[in-house]
């Protein structure tokens, strides 16, 4: 433990040899009188100071939670000896709480003092909580020890999952079962059409209506249900934030909810982080892969980068052929949108759900700053556009309106509108 | 404002001690009173000792003006400025934004209270063995000189650790 004697008690001996100096010299009785408390205060704190041997042991009641959900956290304090501790549990802006941090008591001798914390989870992440800072202080004060006593706790906080009424379809559905229904015709549920029977096809296909008005068999055709590939791409590069919020937060949010209902449906989902710092995860299903693209969510930062990036850089695997590549971008960095128009030039099916990072901006007062503001808007606006012509279904989305707005903007466009091929 | 109190109650007693030098020692415990309402303003704990320092200079003019009766109540006056210190730091102390339970303050109080008791005593005891027949000479001086240099030797050393 780190001692700290305060300055008050070099002052006080400092008053005191003057006090007995003046006396002596002025031959005064008083002036040692004078002295006399500030020499004892000065003599007296040493003497009783004694190093603590305090424990402190740091438990949460998990180690996993939601957003908005508490979590109790448990210090336990003992001691050999009766001490009074100043202790301090740094908490992460992302958890609050509403007991008393830092506080001071009193741990009797031999006894164990327990404090409660409840900590609310204001925001996703993974945190490491610990070692807390403890100072003990001897009753008036003169002598400190301190010291970060107890160890680590993790505690991993989820994004909660926005509930989502429809997902996007990809264009092309994979070979493996799953629950999308395909454009193509084969073995399935869902009716597609009917065609003249040909040898190999089951008598149960066999379509006794048609065939009785064209007197030659006709057998029907189905859809089949197969699975889908879905990444989700996320810009990175940067992050509009005021007042807590930010465009980071409403991607993983976006990202999640997206994720736990895509892999609900069985369909197979990867994650690419596209930003200063590269990550990603190749598709995968499963709750397994939940778990891995959520953990892979917690980590996600802002990392500052100069660095020009395109989408070579990314292992072929993690952007498979035929799978949807959705983008949660606040199309702020041009390394983004030149990514995505590069995806969109290689034949990706490719929706961009712009996070918008107007709520975000102060427009300005001066006349100056809001002039850039329009141009900066417009340069936006002129952005889509490009995006639009390359056949890219591109959505708004503004912070405090739910995700399923957005997607259905999407699945109306994609209804009327085809992108082009070569 | 019971650091204020105390430091009030000392200059008034030293005004009151020595009207001959009642400008000089105002002025000075003027100046001191206006240093403990800056650190306690500003929550400087290290300028502690100058309002102290300044009031016992003050006091020490009063009693040199005053004359060679000794003034019985300096225990209480060293015990007055002692607790002036403190209560001071325990007000600045308050000032972080620690929540301290209950029994913490007693704690403190009944420490203060303690060393208050203890400086009373010791210092009154000086007074008393000052006033004893002892008689004079070398020997007490060297006694007197080596117990002065002991504290600086104290005081120094405290002021490296700090």
């Amino acid at each position: 433990m780190t001692r700290h004697v305060s300055p008050r008690l070099a002052s006080y001996a400092a008053l005191a040899a003057a006090g007995l100096l003046a006396g002596l010299v002025l031959g005064r009785v008083e002036l040692v009188a004078l002295a006399a408390p500030f020499a004892l205060a000065s003599v007296a704190a040493p003497a009783f100071a004694r190093t603590p041997r305090l424990r402190v042991e740091l438990a949460l009641d998990r180690d996993r939670a939601l957003e908005t959900e508490t979590v109790d956290a448990t210090l336990v304090l003992s001691a050999p000896d009766a001490e009074i501790v100043d202790v301090l549990l740094e908490l992460p802006p992302e958890l609050s709480t509403t007991a008393r941090n830092p506080r001071a008591v009193v741990v009797a001798a031999g006894e164990a003092r327990t404090l409660e914390l409840p900590l609310r989870c204001e925001r996703w992440g993974a945190f490491l909580l610990g070692p807390p800072l403890v100072r003990v202080r001897d009753r008036l004060g003169f002598t400190t020890w301190e010291a970060r006593l107890g160890g680590h706790v993790p505690l991993r906080v989820y994004p909660s999952v926005e509930t989502l009424h429809a997902l996007l379809p990809p264009l092309e559905t994979q070979v493996f079962i799953g629950n999308q229904v395909s454009r193509t015709k084969g073995d399935g549920i869902e009716f597609a059409d009917i065609r003249a029977w040909a040898p190999g096809d089951r008598p149960r296909r066999i379509n006794w209506r048609a065939t009785a008005r064209r007197r030659e068999l006709w057998v029907n055709e189905q859809h089949p249900e197969r699975n889908t590939d879905v990444v989700l791409f996320l810009d990175t590069f940067t992050d509009a934030r005021t007042g807590g919020r930010g465009t980071l937060d409403l991607t993983v949010r976006a990202a999640t909810s997206l994720a736990h209902r895509y892999l609900e449906r069985k369909d197979r989902v990867g994650l690419v982080s596209f930003g200063g710092f590269l990550s990603w995860l190749l598709p995968a299903s499963g709750t397994r892969q939940l778990y891995r693209i959520v953990d892979s969510l917690l980590q996600m930062d802002i990392v500052l980068s100069y660095a020009a990036r395109d989408v070579d850089v990314l292992p072929p695997r993690s952007l498979p052929p035929k799978a949807l590549v959705l983008a949660l971008t606040p199309l702020l960095d041009p390394r983004t949108a030149a990514a995505l128009l590069d995806l969109r030039a290689r034949s990706f099916d490719l929706v961009v759900v712009e996070v918008s990072p107007v709520p975000f901006v102060d427009p300005g007062a001066s006349e100056l700053e809001q002039l850039a503001y329009r141009l900066w808007r417009l340069s936006r606006e002129a952005l889509r556009a490009r995006y639009r012509q390359a056949g890219v279904p591109v959505v708004e989305w503004l912070d405090g309106v739910p995700l399923n707005v957005p997607l259905e903007e999407v699945a109306a466009f994609r209804r009327y509108a085809r992108p082009a091929r070569a | 404002m019971l650091s204020a109190c105390a430091y009030g109650g000392v200059l008034a007693y030293t005004v009151a001690h020595s009207v001959a030098a009642a400008p000089g020692t105002a002025a000075i415990g003027g100046v001191g009173a206006l240093v403990l309402v800056f650190l306690l303003v500003r929550a400087d704990a290290e300028l502690v000792a100058w309002p102290i320092g300044l009031l016992g200079a003050a006091y020490t003019i009063a009693l040199v003006v005053a004359g060679r009766s000794v003034d019985d109540a300096a225990p209480l006056v060293g015990v007055a400025l002692l607790l002036c210190g403190e209560l001071a730091a325990w007000s600045i102390d308050e000032r972080l934004r620690i929540a301290a339970e209950r029994a913490v303050v007693r704690a403190r109080a009944f420490a203060l209270a303690a060393l208050a008791f203890a400086s009373l005593a010791v210092a009154a005891l000086v007074v008393s063995l000052a006033a004893a027949p002892a008689g004079g000479g070398l020997a007490w001086t060297v006694l007197g000189a080596a117990s002065a240099v002991a504290v600086v030797t104290l005081a120094v050393r405290l002021a490296r650790r700090t």
